[in-house]
């Protein structure tokens, strides 16, 4: 019966773990695909000595490579379930814990499910890339660790024993190294410390998990506290998923604008059975002018969308969210440039940012600029690719004219120079040059969009 | 049987050792062709002049797997290659160099493409025979507009790739706010005084004496816009700033992006000793801006350009009209007053604006940076550098130093022979450092890029280099002296 009781509480454990593994592929594709997007990660030696030159850097380092195959948003999440794996029977061994106590480890795995679920519009601003494999790469090395540690003392050879703690040591050494202080860590800047709260119950959980084996309980107290954790962690981390609808429909909005598929990007706005965004409303506004035939004539519908809606403060501005996109559909690539690389310095030059730089200065044909965004996009993982196409284009406007990415935006990109500023509001601009809610007559045979400014 | 894994594990490491020695120079085919076409490198050193105890000039040869150059001088030759880059070893380059003063290097490169190796037509380095300032200082910043985040003051030894840090707002002690460096100066060439701006999060500017940091508030009474651009006078205890009310405006279409304008700007004086600002100047109708001292120290030269109407969007609608002239005022050293303003560059009879002044250490020339309006010229695609001769007013442009992008922030060496500046010639938006040779008639021989010991990791590097200054020694003030100072207390 205990034997088959062990057994149970193990699979239930797993299936659990795999449980949150679905939940992630169900619900958060997109958000792991925009995790990739803003995550900087680069193949070189430079890239890693700067990484490995703070605190816990060659962790970060390891989780910003992993956060690369969200790229492909499920084998990401295998690779993340199967280090979840890892990590429950690495600190089941590691720590000695009770079956009855096992339960807790999913709590942990429900803790970094939250940390990611639940990051929203901080998406845009996190300054810690690697953050979205940090905790499952921590939990790993802590479990690989806490594992060594026993296995350790297991051995029968006194030289082997000696060796291993001197590896394992330095392993823990080199990951923390330079040890000149603790990490600095200010992720969620202006927000509430709540933010945390999926740290602060691992810390604990992992501490409960440490010192379980003495901890003096019947097996069924044992048990029926670890199910209640594990149900309560659940249902925490079921109910905040980040379920804002039109915060994930600007992260594939964003997408669409770059592949010019301006009926998608109509459409997303209008699969939304609520009020939407200012940059929802830009991006559909701009999609119709792109799409529309010559001589049309067409209404803007007035622009009343909403600033978005976070879980937690401070507000997020369309600047640091999609201001750079919406200048580019509108065809204004300095502004987009400007945004572009303010919120690449400020919070790191990530694919995403990367590909509009490029896309930018590949519309304004600075091609020598162009060549550099290519050098640095190709020592990414998965956007080299992408680097290698546009490096085909660079030197030729007439093909970057007539490429599909590129063939509308560049119709009408802004002809006439004015010397101007948004004050940091898009959306301001770009409604004041914009009549938004007079007819637009569009005289797409002359490419001017003059009419407007 | 654990020795004989050690023993074996040695002898498989020592063989790898050998190998990768041999494969790190790829080798030339006998029958390699040699073609009239000129190599494609980058940096561009063809034709270069440099000084006799300059840094090796790595660089890399475009779209080459493998490459060798060979250096060649008065009979003795040295090849040096590598994988895309040449690399040359650091002593043999000296003795070269050394060997080549007043002379030249012929180069001739070799690369291979697919397999095939192909030869070049080969160029020259000429070597002068004076030499450069052992290092320049520069900072090290992304080239944003008005966001920033990690940046660096560095100093770089000139003779080697070395360079050591002056100054990281991500150093630990300082990370508890985000704050920007800017504007470092030294006085005279020499490092045991210099001063450096502080922004937002532990505002102030530091003053460094001996060792010794102290921060102060150049906004008092009398100043509330503080200083910005500075110059330490090289003989007395002065520092000269601009202050200046600095707006952003960005252009539609125009790629270079932005016009970055002084609404207001007047020069004040900080006495270092009794710690008293001084204002020299505060006329809203004149801005006056980029404040530099004589060689002497008993002149104070300065850019000022003449405005009509201080509302902002005037600034702004008539931004391709505002033009600086270069004045000069008579320094008293033990007053601190300055004599009426002397006319020294009207650039603007040219339709020119003239800024950035600098006077080279002989006080023969006056070096400046002109396009056709406005002050911050490093986002001017057109600006370049020119040269004035103080005795006759004959001003013309470093055509061999110029390029089609932006010239901009210069500074003498301190032997005024050469100069240094920031150009955006690479790809119109990321600055790097440049060297020029100026003879003593004022002609200037083709500019050459700061050498980098990875020229290939440049390419991708996201940084810009700005703000250099040539120093003689290195700077010895640690970093724990301005870590205090910075997160310390004002000390006026």
């Amino acid at each position: 019966m205990k034997i088959n009781l062990e057994k149970s509480i193990s699979y239930a454990c797993t299936a659990l773990i795999v449980l949150e593994a679905l939940l992630l592929c169900v619900w958060q594709t997109d958000l792991l695909f925009a995790a990739q997007d803003f995550t900087v990660w680069h193949s070189t030696a430079g890239h890693f000595d700067k990484c490995i030159a703070q605190p816990l850097g060659l962790l970060l380092w390891l989780s910003a490579f992993l956060t690369q195959f969200f790229y492909y948003p499920y084998l990401g999440i295998a690779i993340m379930l199967a280090m979840w794996l890892m990590s429950y029977f690495g600190l089941a061994y590691g720590f000695r814990v009770p079956v009855r106590l096992r339960p807790l480890i999913v709590v942990l795995v429900v803790c970094i499910q939250v940390s990611i679920t639940q990051v929203g519009y901080w998406i845009y601003t996190l300054q810690l890339s690697g953050y979205w494999f940090f905790g499952t790469v921590l939990l790993l090395w802590l479990s690989a660790f806490s594992a060594s540690v026993r296995k350790v003392g297991e051995l029968k050879s006194s030289f082997f024993r000696w060796a291993m703690i001197a590896v394992v040591s330095v392993v823990w050494i080199l990951m923390l190294t330079p040890f000149n202080g603790m990490p600095h860590f200010n992720l969620f800047e202006g927000g509430p410390s709540s933010m945390l709260m999926p740290l602060y119950l691992g810390i604990f959980v992992v501490l409960v998990l440490a010192f379980s084996r003495f901890v003096a309980m019947s097996d069924k107290i044992a048990l029926g506290v670890s199910v209640v954790a594990v149900v309560a962690a659940l249902n925490w981390g079921f109910l905040l998923n980040y379920h804002n609808p039109c915060f994930r429909a600007e992260l594939r909005m964003a997408t669409y604008v770059e592949k010019a598929e301006w009926q998608k990007i109509i459409d997303a706005e209008l699969e939304i059975n609520r009020k939407t965004t200012r940059q929802m409303q830009l991006l559909r506004d701009a999609a119709i002018i792109c799409q529309h035939a010559p001589s049309d004539s067409i209404l803007l519908n007035p622009n009343d969308g909403y600033r978005p809606q976070m879980v937690t403060n401070p507000p997020v501005h369309m600047a640091h969210t999609g201001g750079d996109v919406v200048y580019y559909a509108f065809g204004m690539p300095n502004y987009s440039y400007r945004w572009s690389f303010e919120n690449a310095v400020e919070y790191g030059f990530s694919p995403r940012r990367l590909r509009m730089l490029l896309r930018c200065a590949m519309l304004n044909g600075e091609w020598d600029l162009c060549r550099r965004y290519i050098a640095r996009l190709r020592t990414t993982m998965f956007h080299s690719a992408f680097a290698d196409e546009m490096d085909a284009l660079v030197g030729h406007p007439e093909a970057i004219a007539a490429h599909p990415e590129f063939r509308d935006v560049k119709r009408w990109q802004a002809k006439r120079d004015i010397l101007t500023s948004d004050n940091g509001y898009p959306e301001k601009l770009i409604i004041r040059y914009l009549p938004a809610t007079r007819k637009v007559q569009w005289n797409f045979s002359s490419s001017e969009a003059v009419r407007i400014y | 049987m654990e020795f004989q894994f050690f023993r074996s594990g040695a002898h498989l490491l020592v063989c790898a050792l050998m190998i990768g020695a041999c494969t790190s120079l790829p080798r030339v085919p006998e029958n390699c062709q040699v073609t009239g076409e000129e190599a494609r490198i980058w940096p561009d050193y063809t034709g270069v002049t440099v000084p006799s105890n300059i840094a090796p000039l790595n660089f890399a040869v475009k779209d080459a797997d493998e490459c060798v150059a060979r250096f060649s001088h008065g009979g003795k030759m040295m090849e040096c290659g590598g994988s895309g880059q040449i690399e040359i070893g650091m002593d043999e380059w000296h003795k070269m160099l050394t060997e080549a003063a007043g002379d030249s290097i012929k180069v001739q490169v070799f690369a291979s493409s697919g397999g095939e190796w192909k030869g070049y037509k080969p160029f020259y380095v000429h070597v002068a025979k004076e030499q450069i300032d052992s290092f320049v200082t520069y900072r090290q910043i992304p080239p944003s507009y008005v966001m920033y985040d990690q940046m660096r003051i560095v100093q770089r030894d000139l003779t080697s790739f070395a360079e050591y840090e002056v100054y990281n707002n991500k150093w630990s002690e300082v990370r508890g706010q985000s704050h920007c460096v800017n504007c470092h100066s030294f006085q005279n060439y020499r490092t045991a005084k210099m001063q450096m701006h502080v922004r937002e999060g532990f505002g102030g500017t530091l003053i460094a004496e001996d060792g010794k940091v102290r921060k102060i508030n150049l906004k008092r009474e009398g100043n509330p816009m503080g200083g910005a651009y500075p110059v330490w006078n090289p003989k007395y205890d002065v520092i000269a700033y601009s202050s200046n009310l600095t707006m952003q405006n960005f252009f539609t279409t125009n790629t270079a992006k932005i016009e970055v304008q002084d609404s207001k700007s007047d020069l004040v004086l900080y006495d270092v000793k009794n710690d008293k600002v001084v204002r020299i100047t505060d006329t809203p109708f004149e801005l006056e801006v980029f404040p530099t001292w004589s060689p002497d120290g008993r002149w104070l030269y300065y850019s000022v350009a003449a405005v009509k109407d201080t509302a902002r969007i005037e600034f702004v609608k008539q931004y391709d009209k505002i033009r600086y002239n270069i004045y000069r005022r008579r320094f008293s050293p033990d007053s601190l007053a300055l004599g009426n303003p002397e006319p020294v560059l009207m650039a603007s009879a040219d339709s020119l604006s003239a800024t950035l002044p600098r006077i080279s250490p002989d006080g023969k020339w006056l070096l400046t940076g002109q396009a056709p309006y406005g002050v911050f010229h490093i986002w001017h695609p057109e600006a370049d550098l020119f040269l004035t001769n103080l005795a006759t007013g004959e001003t013309h442009a470093l055509a061999e130093a110029n390029s089609d992008r932006a010239e901009s922030f210069h500074n003498w060496s301190s032997n005024g022979r050469w100069i240094v500046f920031t150009s955006r010639r690479g790809d119109g938006n990321f600055t790097r450092l440049y060297m020029a040779y100026i003879d003593a008639d004022g002609n200037a021989r083709k500019a050459f890029e700061l050498p980098q010991e990875n020229p290939l990791a440049e390419l991708e590097s996201i940084w810009s280099y700005n703000t250099p200054e040539f120093t003689v020694e290195k700077v010895r003030i640690s970093r724990k002296a301005f870590a205090d100072a910075v997160v310390g207390t004002i000390d006026n």
